[in-house]
């Protein structure tokens, strides 16, 4: 027999052995595994933070081929160094059951056509925002692919982004105003042409890639299901219907007001079906490739998805009895962005080169030892005095934030996980955001008067040295003395607060938000266990070598081994990620309840569950224990040394394959990942669903032979 | 896609071992201690670094509860979490109440005893009142059984940056 192997498993069996082999503790305080990143000279806030790169909107009809229901099988020659012969132009697994799910009720009304693929110099940056409103910096303006103008541009192997280019993309929908959202991949076809080269830990990232839009309502077919991955010189299609959960079932005829979305081109709304406890705000899509999820999103696959309802327009002046007024704007009926601004928190690291690097052998995680907001390096941004709305993502591999002002002041989070609080939560320090947590914070700098010399900043309190969890978090007065051994704790955001604004501020933070959603009958309790250890049986089980693997087979393509893992339900262990397990499997129109414990040592794991958002209902037992900023609705669950998180959701409108991971993308790529799936609420879905088994030449699909006896 | 990897089998095998025995290596032996205090504390927010009118006076029943977490890599940890929602302010002067939204959840290192100042923020009682809130700084002295890992002692002071 010939011997063969997929891509994946051999950098995941090198990776496993390396593991062993691999610097086990940080070198010379520098918590990132590789030599200290070169400065280049190079000082703090000596830059603007540009606003994410606002994706156009297009017309579906410019898209060529026109989207389809179920994926494109149209076949196209397929790269030799991808095996040659034909393979289908889109990715998306073919057949009924992958999909677009109501795709006739919600036809896409627009599209976003992108790209993936290297660093490139940005021609077309568009902030969505006058020049004033971003730094000085204006729509057209050309951007280098760098995090700094004193280092060098990022190569195309060492950088891979949404169209190639800095600073991060920034999707803007309304709700009921389907999108397609096309992605094509113009990565290299050559696997190993993943990095520039130019030092230790300078090749990282895989070319296959799967965008989960993280945490949207949507079909399995749409969420970025790890093994829904495509190929380079492949597109493909994810359909965002952007609906209210619940639609289905509540409000059904559209009669509620307060469930509504703005119109776009004047101050009114139009109802829509759902429950609007369940609006969502804040999102981001990242990349969610099958163990090389860490490395593709800090490659820089990562970009975020502002949602606009009747309650969260983005206008802050219509007062209509819905609108919140929420700081934004007030030059378009939603979505103003002159004072709503997207952040995403990234710690990085470069080589000699000033090429983006990374360890990829730790597998506790990986810290960089740069700070970077929107890919750009310690920067500033300047500020009216009134008040603003950030939206704050943790968009790094392994590191926890702790925010807070330089002087302490307060500020307001309203949102947690792009979900809007029942109740606004004043704080002085944020607590410790994990990995993939969005908070959405309002800061009112008219507490200060503007002048050139009127500055706050953002200081981060969390030490970090480790990727299992931080080490302490430090008090305001420590963090802005730094840390020798963590170079990213301290100031790293820069407020010029540089005016008054010349229209007065007519936004509110009005107390209720959203309320929490009424709950139905709860119909089971499920345990998921987060530990070390970990085994895989899938290999076992299929009676085959592992070296020596069938191509196309099930164990060759879904089983790796990992030192983290899952155990469900106090049965079989802590199992390795295998995406043709099924471990869990919610009757569909259900509510249950779900508990994630903390299994070992001293570690922090922020728990991602995909498609629904849960409501945390205690912590270690104790309902007193859950913070007002967690009293809302969630998708990331920070376990905490010891920890253990309840929750309940709701499994209703969509179906299909979904998964719930460690967001210390490390830990789930070694293999802190299981799929659960909604499978019994009508064709074309099958209970027990067949897990596609992506390559070039075409998605094939194998029986789920691995199912846990109590997934059902 | 497939990729011929005879020439690679040797060290991929010895690697696969490798990476075997990891995987198959037992669940590091967690130890978790929870322990809990609730103390009376006391102080005041000076006028003069809030901004205020006046001077607010705090009281009431502070809430440390502490889950302290063994780590064989990298030494034990202490999961905090401080809750002073009881804390009742009152203004000097006016007699204007004042609530707040202390609540702390801390990560720290384990030891006999830990300093740790943290802030909050207070307000006025009414409704909007946390439009215009203030920040407080609580200062805590925490101390532990090492052998247990207990908390055996809480002090703590409520005042100002």
């Amino acid at each position: 027999m010939h011997l063969t192997w997929r891509r994946t498993e051999i950098a995941k069996v090198v990776l496993a052995g390396l593991f062993a082999l691999a610097p086990a503790v940080i070198a010379d305080g520098v918590p990132t595994g590789l030599p200290p990143s070169p400065t280049f000279g190079i000082a703090k806030f000596t830059q603007p933070m540009l606003r994410f790169d606002v994706l156009p909107r297009v017309p579906v009809s410019s898209l060529n081929p026109a989207p389809t229901a179920q994926s494109n099988q149209t076949q196209q020659p397929v790269d030799p160094l991808l095996g040659g012969g034909t393979g289908p132009i889109e990715g998306r697994p073919p057949g009924p059951i992958w999909a677009h799910q109501e795709f006739t009720k919600f036809p896409p009304k627009f599209a976003v056509d992108a790209t993936m693929e290297g660093a490139k110099v940005n021609t077309v940056y568009d902030p969505g925002v006058a020049a004033q409103f971003n730094s000085g910096v204006g729509k057209g303006t050309t951007v280098r692919p760098r995090f700094h103008p004193g280092l060098p541009d990022q190569g195309p192997l060492a950088v891979w982004t949404f169209n190639g280019t800095f600073p991060p993309k920034l999707i803007t929908v309304r709700y009921q105003e389907p999108i397609i959202f096309r992605e094509h991949n113009k990565l290299p076809a050559d696997k190993n042409k993943n990095g520039a080269g130019t030092g230790p830990g300078s090749n990282f990232g895989i070319h296959s890639i799967s965008t989960h839009e993280h945490n949207g309502h949507h079909g399995a077919e749409n969420d970025g299901f790890t093994g829904a991955y495509f190929w380079p010189n492949q597109f493909y299609d994810y359909h965002y219907p952007v609906v209210l959960a619940g639609w289905r079932t509540i409000n059904t005829g559209a009669t509620d007001p307060q469930a509504a979305t703005p119109n776009p081109n004047d101050p009114g709304k139009t109802n829509i079906p759902g429950d609007w406890h369940e609006t969502m705000s804040t999102h981001w899509f990242h990349d969610h490739m099958f163990s090389f999820t860490s490395q593709n999103v800090y490659k820089g696959m990562a970009g975020m998805l502002n949602i606009y309802s009747a309650k969260d327009r983005g206008n802050e002046a219509i007062n209509d009895g819905v609108n919140l007024r929420l700081p934004s704007g007030t030059a378009k009926s939603f979505g103003n962005l002159e004072y709503d601004v997207n952040i995403m928190l990234a710690d990085k690291a470069w080589d000699t080169k000033g090429q983006l690097n990374m360890d990829i052998f730790d597998f506790d995680g990986f810290l960089g030892d740069r700070m970077t907001v929107n890919l750009f390096d310690n920067p500033f941004f300047e500020v009216e005095a009134r008040k603003y709305r950030f939206r704050v993502l943790n968009a790094a591999v392994s590191r926890f934030f702790k925010l807070a002002l330089s002087d302490g002041s307060p500020m307001i989070q309203i949102a947690n996980d792009g979900n809007l609080l029942p109740h606004p939560v004043v704080l002085t320090e944020t607590d410790e955001i994990g990995i993939a947590e969005r908070y959405d914070l309002v800061i009112d700098f008219s507490r200060y008067t503007p002048g050139p010399n009127t500055k706050v900043w953002l200081v981060n309190l969390a030490k970090q040295t480790n990727g299992k969890r931080p080490d302490a978090d430090l008090s305001l007065a420590q963090a802005l003395q730094g840390d020798a051994n963590d170079p990213v704790v301290g100031k790293f955001l820069e407020f010029r607060v540089v005016r008054k604004p010349a229209v007065a501020d007519q936004s509110q933070v009005p107390d209720p938000l959203i309320p929490n959603p009424t709950l139905p009958v709860n119909t089971r309790t499920r345990l998921f266990e987060f530990n070390s250890g970990a085994s895989q049986p899938t290999l076992a089980n299929n009676q085959e070598p592992l070296v020596a693997a069938v191509p196309g087979s099930r164990a060759e393509v879904t089983a790796f081994i990992g030192p983290w893992g899952i155990e469900t339900d106090n049965q079989g262990g802590t199992l390795d990620a295998d995406f043709g397990r099924i471990s869990a499997a919610p009757s569909f129109g259900t509510r249950e309840i779900w508990t994630l414990k903390n299994g070992g040592g001293g570690w922090d794991h922020p728990i991602h569950i995909h498609f629904e958002e849960g409501i945390i209902l205690d912590r270690n037992g104790d309902p007193n224990q859950v913070p007002p900023w967690e009293k809302g609705r969630k998708d990331v669950y920070r376990l905490r040394p010891g920890g253990s998180v309840t929750l309940t959701m709701q499994f209703r409108d969509f179906q299909g394959m979904f998964m719930e991971h460690c967001h210390n993308t490390v830990h789930e790529d070694n293999a802190m990942l299981l799929r659960w799936e909604i499978d019994n609420g009508g064709a074309p879905f099958v209970k027990k669903l067949p897990t596609p088994i992506s390559t070039p030449q075409g998605v094939t699909f194998v029986p789920p032979d691995d199912v846990l006896p109590t997934a059902f | 896609m497939t990729n011929s990897i005879a020439s690679r089998i040797p060290i991929a095998l010895s690697l696969v071992v490798c990476g075997l025995v990891l995987a198959a290596a037992p669940a590091n032996a967690q130890t978790s201690t929870v322990s809990s205090f609730t103390i009376q504390v006391s102080g005041t927010a000076s006028a003069v670094k809030t901004g205020l009118s006046e001077t607010v006076m705090f009281a009431g029943p502070l809430v440390v509860n502490a889950t302290v977490t063994t780590d064989p890599a990298l030494g034990p940890t202490v999961a905090l979490f401080v809750d002073g929602r009881g804390v009742a302010g009152t203004g000097n002067k006016t007699k204007t109440a004042y609530a707040n939204t202390c609540v702390a959840t801390l990560t720290r290192p384990f030891g006999p005893t830990d300093a740790i100042q943290t802030t909050f923020a207070f307000f006025q009682d009414t409704a909007g009142g946390y439009m215009n809130a203030k920040t407080g700084l609580l200062t805590l002295n925490l101390t532990y059984d090492t052998a247990t890992m207990a908390l055996t002692n809480v002090t703590a002071s409520v005042g100002t940056m």
